[in-house]
């Protein structure tokens, strides 16, 4: 009994590891970033900014234009996200990165989630290593469709959780 | 009568100019005392896009409700970004100055969804540039950016979107 009760247990931790291991590397596999170690994770607030635009077939659409955002750190505000897309923690460093691969949001109103690498840095603190951004959890935030008059600008509200990763 | 008619029209057309300057000069001048800056010279106009970021907090009765914690926009100018606006509340040109003002009056904004239309003094600038010497900073045509209500988890977030005009003034 207390043998097949210690089998019990270790399937049970077993099981409790394997899923551990697979809230770890839930991401879809075209934002991972196997071999890369987290340096930091950040909560952001804010929104996407929307302009009208003419679009290819001369029809005025919602083309994305930037986002603007606050980071938070354990209820702290440490920094702040905009168009470039930029970085910038209180500590001076930020980093500026190229999207290089992306995923779907949880539901159709969501921003896709994505997988960001570094191209410039400057400043010297806590993002200085970061050599890859990762944007997960994202909620609201898009916007699609028609407008009306070109030039016009539209905010969506969109929160989602930035991972800042470095190599090794 | 016939010699009557040319000096009615002219006397028309009189009042006619005159109301429509009368609304020219109104339009020039429509805002509330309470956010008017009398005397200050506008500096710059910039349309701002972005939200009002909101935590649930609890009240001073004990309960759980939407407290506003701070800005964050994008400040554009002829399609242009040439700023950022956050905490502080900072105002931020791409040129390196900025300005940090404190509200020291305010004006309902057009509907209950908009918040207040407010005027600030710079309390410190930093940088060189186009916001240096600004004095007062008045946040206009808003819309949306308001949330009020209760909450359910304490420390969480809600950001509401908002626009509006701010417009920087420096005394004469």
């Amino acid at each position: 009994m207390s043998f097949s009760k210690s089998i019990s247990l270790a399937a049970l931790l077993l099981i409790g590891s394997l899923v551990n291991a697979t809230a770890q590397t839930a991401l879809p596999e075209a934002i991972a970033a196997p071999g890369e170690t987290a340096i930091l994770t950040l909560h952001a607030e804010g929104a996407q900014v929307y302009e009208c635009k003419s679009g290819g077939d001369g029809t005025l659409t919602w083309a994305f234009r930037e986002p603007i955002a606050t980071l938070f750190q354990d209820g702290k505000t440490v920094g702040r996200h905009y168009a470039g897309p930029n970085w910038e923690f209180s500590d001076g460093s930020a980093v500026v990165a190229q999207v290089a691969g992306t995923a779907p949001g949880m539901v159709a109103n969501d921003i896709p989630l994505l997988k960001l690498t570094v191209t410039s840095r400057r400043g010297n603190g806590v993002l200085s290593p970061a050599t890859t951004v990762q944007r997960i959890n994202t909620a609201g935030g898009r916007l699609t469709g028609a407008c009306y008059k070109a030039g016009t600008y539209e905010s969506v509200p969109y929160s989602a959780d930035y991972v800042f990763l470095r190599k090794g | 009568m016939g010699s009557m008619m040319p000096y009615l029209r002219n006397i028309a057309l009189a009042a006619f100019v005159l109301s429509a300057s009368v609304l020219a000069a109104t339009a020039q001048t429509p805002l509330p005392e309470a956010v008017a800056a009398p005397g200050e010279t506008v500096v710059l106009t910039l349309h701002a896009e972005g939200a009002q970021i909101y935590e649930c907090k609890a009240a001073a009765d004990g309960k759980l409700a939407w407290a506003f914690r701070e800005p964050t926009a994008t400040l554009l100018l002829d399609g242009k970004t040439v700023g950022h606006h956050y905490a502080g509340p900072n105002w931020e040109h791409i040129d390196s100055s900025a300005v940090v003002g404190k509200a020291v009056g305010n004006a309902p904004g057009a509907t209950a969804d908009d918040i207040p239309w407010l005027k600030l003094t710079v309390t410190s600038g930093r940088g060189t540039g186009i916001l240096s010497g600004v004095t007062t900073v008045q946040r206009i045509n808003t819309t949306g950016g308001k949330l009020e209500g209760a909450c359910d988890k304490a420390g969480s977030y809600r950001n509401a979107p908002y626009s509006a005009d701010y417009v920087f003034l420096r005394k004469n």
